[in-house]
């Protein structure tokens, strides 16, 4: 085991510096702010109230008689050992408490399963390890990647920088929606099976390779939500957050305008422009596939075939440090087998991925011709 | 029912011990040959013992990981299969065992038979496990670690990964020959060898709880087998079962798995109500309360759980009409569970209790697992478990009725029966230190992330956002209490085993079945060779 | 040494649960299984 590396002394004063740092002891679902999340919200009071009830009234009684019926005490013990009518009375409560629970929850169950007259409609597509938004009314699709440095997570030698508030639950591109309009999600994956969870929406729904599932929210409150992924989906998989972003319908009306003007018509893969991050930044970000489609500049002028640079934005995740196994970037011991393979064979280990890695390191939108430049550039690294 | 075990009658002694001059054979081979159901059940017992010290090892690596955000110790990946190893080592490897070496050691006892029907299948039922563990902790040395998929081995993820999950499927399999092996024994035990007199509604509960769980495994465990065989046949043979892009489909994996997984679920817990029911009248000097609802209620519970394992899969998009199915038939399970615990109670009302180690495990038990149970309700209703599905809070909720439902029972059942196992008495005072760190322990570990999981924080994640520090910090200082304080409990068994204080042969003045009554203490090698008459 | 022996009857009781009840373990086994020869 790697205990060895857990440093007593320094989670102690680790320990004494988060207590004052945050007061973060929330016990309580998040603040509500759907139709659905605030029926959860009540069904979720309602049923721990009965539960705490419960427990009161069973438990009082269990303690009154670990307290009284003790040998201790000179108490002598009852041969009683059945009743028929007290059985049968606490066989037929509970299911009437039941009953009474389930009612209201299957109303909520009907409404929540009912994505029907919404508003508008946006297909979200997990990939390992971001989301895809593809508005299908409004014409805008872009990718949203975690915004978290990697300086602020890698904390292994305990010099992490400091972490920014939103921490790990911050995206370069959030999911932007207007308030008060039914939105209609369809929520699908491209790899394996991810989770796109918002609390505060009441949306919790499994993006399944192969198949369309729906949901729907109504926001009331402009305000941003976040979420995470919430179906393990890989190594990346707690790096995948969603930030939901509802605005007044004039506001998401000047997104939208915004978005369009920002994306370059009539691209001709299906997937948006993938823009290798610039040098210089991209190291830092996770699976940091590209600021994506919406953001400016940046791809503009660095074309797919540009191996180091789609090295230091993705691939180096992993190859850099030689994560699971992965072949270390530069390490002629770990690349002389592979390379002896045949380049057609390292192709066809990134492409479609190999062991722990996943197709295109995890990053579909890629060209092909891109992930292959990024394996001559390791490969020639490695020679 | 009024023929309950206490009605055993004809004390006769020499029955039992005719024959205590054989003792075992000396060396290893005692141990590698033995088709003694006693020696099977020690060594069932060590096996799960070192099984949980191992995923135990694991669970801190993680709680040292949570302590506080950012990454400080591992990789991403590794920690992943940290949480995957860990789920798989102590369900298989822990907690099971443990329960298939009780049946062992009691199940002959408690019927009155010399030995289990088939002691040879019973010996190769435990040498199973040595190779599926050695596979199934050797996977952490193969290229890529060890499966990081979850325990629950979804695909199209599981898919992806090296030869690591081969091996972990190759170790599901052995472990679940095992396990079917082990319950073609003990069925057959509880239905044709029991003493004269032994009528099905005269067995002491944990028989009675072995017998429905033993029929639980026969059925599940093959699905099990199926789905991960579909799994391999997948990755290495070309087929779709799971591939939409072959015409398969993913979900079809999660309903075969969790048609398993929930029925497995309760072969985790009712051998645990099994040893609570035997516990509670020896230490309440009561007759259990209702044994016959108790059996029927044990019953029904295994039955319902055919038909609630779409209650893990909420998210998954089922129809309206599925989802509700699903809650209704998961939430009837209350009616049967509500019945136990009320049984139990009624147990202890006026009664005569006394509060040694393993009472006070049972008590800790009856508290904690029924915490566990009202947040497996809060869960069944779809609603709220579509804000809680795969958050803390469902961690929160397995591991209240895991650790201080099936483990709790399981370290009172071995407080409860050692000193008739080694002939001693154990340390009682270091028995209630353990008890009560435990206790504390586990509280501070699971109950903040009740909270985590309401704030949203989702399970199987390495790092995690800053309002989730808090309760996470203090989770870990729980998990290290309770972590450590399982030392005391080894040390004090150690020493028990070696030696100590003579035990008594009816250690416990409650205890009423036929080890306690026929049985002098310490066991002669064989016993019961001439059946006893229970009248 | 005086390992313990079932009765005659004991043994053939206790041979014909065992074969019914690894019929139906391996018979749940192979319904999953004639979905996997089918396929391949």
């Amino acid at each position: 085991m790697h205990l060895k590396h857990l440093r007593a002394p320094g989670v102690l004063a680790a320990a004494a510096s988060i207590l004052p740092a945050f007061a973060n002891y929330h016990v309580d679902i998040l603040e509500p702010v759907t139709p659905i999340s605030k029926d959860i919200y009540n069904l979720h009071w309602g049923i721990l109230w009965v539960c705490v009830a419960i427990f009161v009234v069973v438990f009082g009684a269990m303690f009154w008689s670990i307290l009284r019926h003790r040998k201790s005490r000179g108490a002598k013990a009852a041969q009683f050992h059945e009743n028929t009518t007290i059985e049968v009375i606490w066989t037929i409560v509970p299911f009437v408490i039941l009953i009474a629970m389930a009612l209201p929850a299957t109303n909520t169950v009907l409404a929540m399963k009912d994505a029907s007259n919404s508003d508008m409609s946006v297909k979200i597509t997990g990939y390992q390890w971001k989301w895809e938004y593809d508005y299908q009314q409004d014409g805008v699709k872009f990718l949203a990647n975690l915004a978290t440095p990697r300086a602020q997570i890698d904390d292994y030698h305990g010099d992490s920088a400091p972490k920014n508030e939103h921490y790990l639950l911050e995206v370069d591109n959030p999911m932007v929606v207007p308030v008060g309009k039914k939105v209609r999600l369809l929520i699908t994956s491209n790899d394996v099976i991810h989770g796109w969870y918002v609390p505060q929406l009441g949306v919790n729904q499994y993006g399944i390779p192969g198949f369309v599932k729906e949901a729907w929210f109504t926001v009331d409150k402009p305000g941003i939500y976040r979420g995470q992924c919430s179906q393990i989906c890989g190594k990346e998989h707690a790096f995948m957050p969603i930030v939901v972003d509802a605005r007044s319908e004039a506001d998401y009306a000047a997104w939208v305008k915004e978005m369009k003007a920002k994306t370059p018509p009539a691209l001709p893969e299906a997937v948006p422009q993938q823009a290798p991050g610039s040098a210089a930044a991209a190291p830092e970000q996770v699976a940091a596939a590209a600021p994506a489609a919406g953001a400016p500049a940046a791809g503009a002028s660095a074309k797919p075939a540009d191996g180091k640079s789609t090295f230091d934005s993705v691939c180096t995740v992993c190859h850099t440090a030689g994560v699971a196994g992965a072949p270390k970037f530069g390490n002629k011991a770990d690349w002389a087998p592979r390379i002896a393979q045949g380049k057609a064979a390292l192709y066809n280990s990134a492409l479609h991925g190999k062991g722990a890695m996943p197709p295109k390191g995890g990053n579909a939108a890629l060209s092909d011709e891109t992930v292959k430049a990024a394996v001559d550039y390791m490969a020639a690294a490695a020679k | 029912m009024s023929a309950t075990p206490a009605d055993v009658h004809g004390h006769d002694h020499a029955h039992g011990e005719a024959h205590d001059h054989h003792g075992p054979p000396h060396g290893i081979t005692r141990w590698l040959y033995t088709t003694n159901h006693k020696d099977i059940g020690t060594m069932y017992l060590w096996f799960a013992c070192t099984m949980f010290f191992v995923g135990g090892t694991m669970a801190l690596a993680i709680r040292a990981e949570l302590f506080e955000p950012g990454l400080q110790f591992f990789d991403p990946q590794f920690f992943n299969s940290l949480t995957t190893v860990h789920g798989l080592v102590m369900i298989f490897g822990a907690i099971m065992p443990a329960f298939v070496g009780f049946a062992n050691w009691l199940v002959p006892l408690q019927v009155g038979a010399a030995d289990m029907a088939f002691p040879r299948l019973n010996n190769w039922s435990f040498w199973l496990l040595i190779p599926a563990a050695i596979l199934l902790l050797g996977s952490f040395l193969a290229p890529g670690g060890a499966a990081a998929s979850g325990w629950t081995l979804y695909p199209p993820l599981v898919i992806q990964q090296g030869i690591a999950v081969d091996m972990t499927i190759l170790a599901i399999h052995l472990l679940g020959a095992s396990s079917i092996m082990g319950s073609i024994n003990i069925i057959t035990t509880i239905l044709n060898m029991r003493a004269p007199g032994m009528t099905l509604m005269k067995m002491p509960l944990f028989v009675w709880t072995w017998l429905i769980t033993a029929y639980l495994l026969i059925a599940v465990m093959p699905v099990l087998a199926g789905a991960v065989t579909m799994l391999l046949t997948d990755r290495h043979f070309g087929t779709s079962f799971f591939n939409a892009a072959g015409g398969g489909d993913p979900t079809m994996f999660l309903h075969i798995f969790w048609f398993f997984g929930h029925p497995e679920v309760y072969i985790m817990i009712l051998p645990a109500f099994g040893i609570i029911s035997q516990i509670l009248p020896a230490f309440t000097r009561k007759p259990l309360f209702g044994y016959a609802s108790m059996v029927y209620a044990t019953a029904s519970i295994a039955i319902l759980s055919f038909i609630v394992w779409g209650h893990h899969m909420f998210t998954v998009g089922m129809p309206a009409a599925g989802n509700l199915f699903f809650m209704y038939a998961t939430m009837l399970i209350a009616v049967p569970t509500g019945v136990k615990i009320f049984n139990w109670i009624a147990t202890m009302w006026r009664g005569e209790m006394t509060f040694e180690t393993p009472m006070l495990f049972a008590i800790g038990f009856l508290c904690l697992f029924t915490i566990g149970g009202f947040s497996g309700l809060v869960l069944a209703i779809v609603p709220v478990d579509i804000t809680l599905h795969n958050t803390y809070y469902v961690v929160a909720h397995f591991h209240y009725v895991l650790v201080s439902g099936a483990l709790f029972a399981i370290i009172g059942g071995v407080y409860f029966w050692i000193p008739k196992w080694s002939g001693h008495m154990y340390n009682e005072a270091l028995g209630k230190l353990h008890f009560w760190l435990s206790m504390i322990g586990f509280n501070v570990l699971f109950f903040p992330q009740h909270f985590l999981g309401l704030a949203g924080m989702p399970r199987r994640i390495p790092d995690y956002a800053l309002q989730f520090a808090e309760w996470n910090m203090w989770s870990s200082i729980g998990a290290f209490i309770f972590g450590f304080s399982q030392l005391i409990f080894l040390y004090n068994m150690v020493t028990t085993v070696r030696g100590g204080k003579p035990a008594a042969q009816k250690q416990w003045e409650g205890a009423d079945s036929l080890e306690w009554t026929h049985l002098p203490t310490p066991m002669p090698y064989h016993t019961f060779q001439t059946p006893p008459v229970v009248k | 040494m005086a390992r313990p022996e079932p009765t005659r009857e004991q043994k053939r009781r206790a041979l014909i649960s065992a074969i019914a009840l690894a019929a139906m373990a391996l018979g749940i086994y192979l319904v999953m299984m004639f979905k996997v020869f089918v396929t391949l």
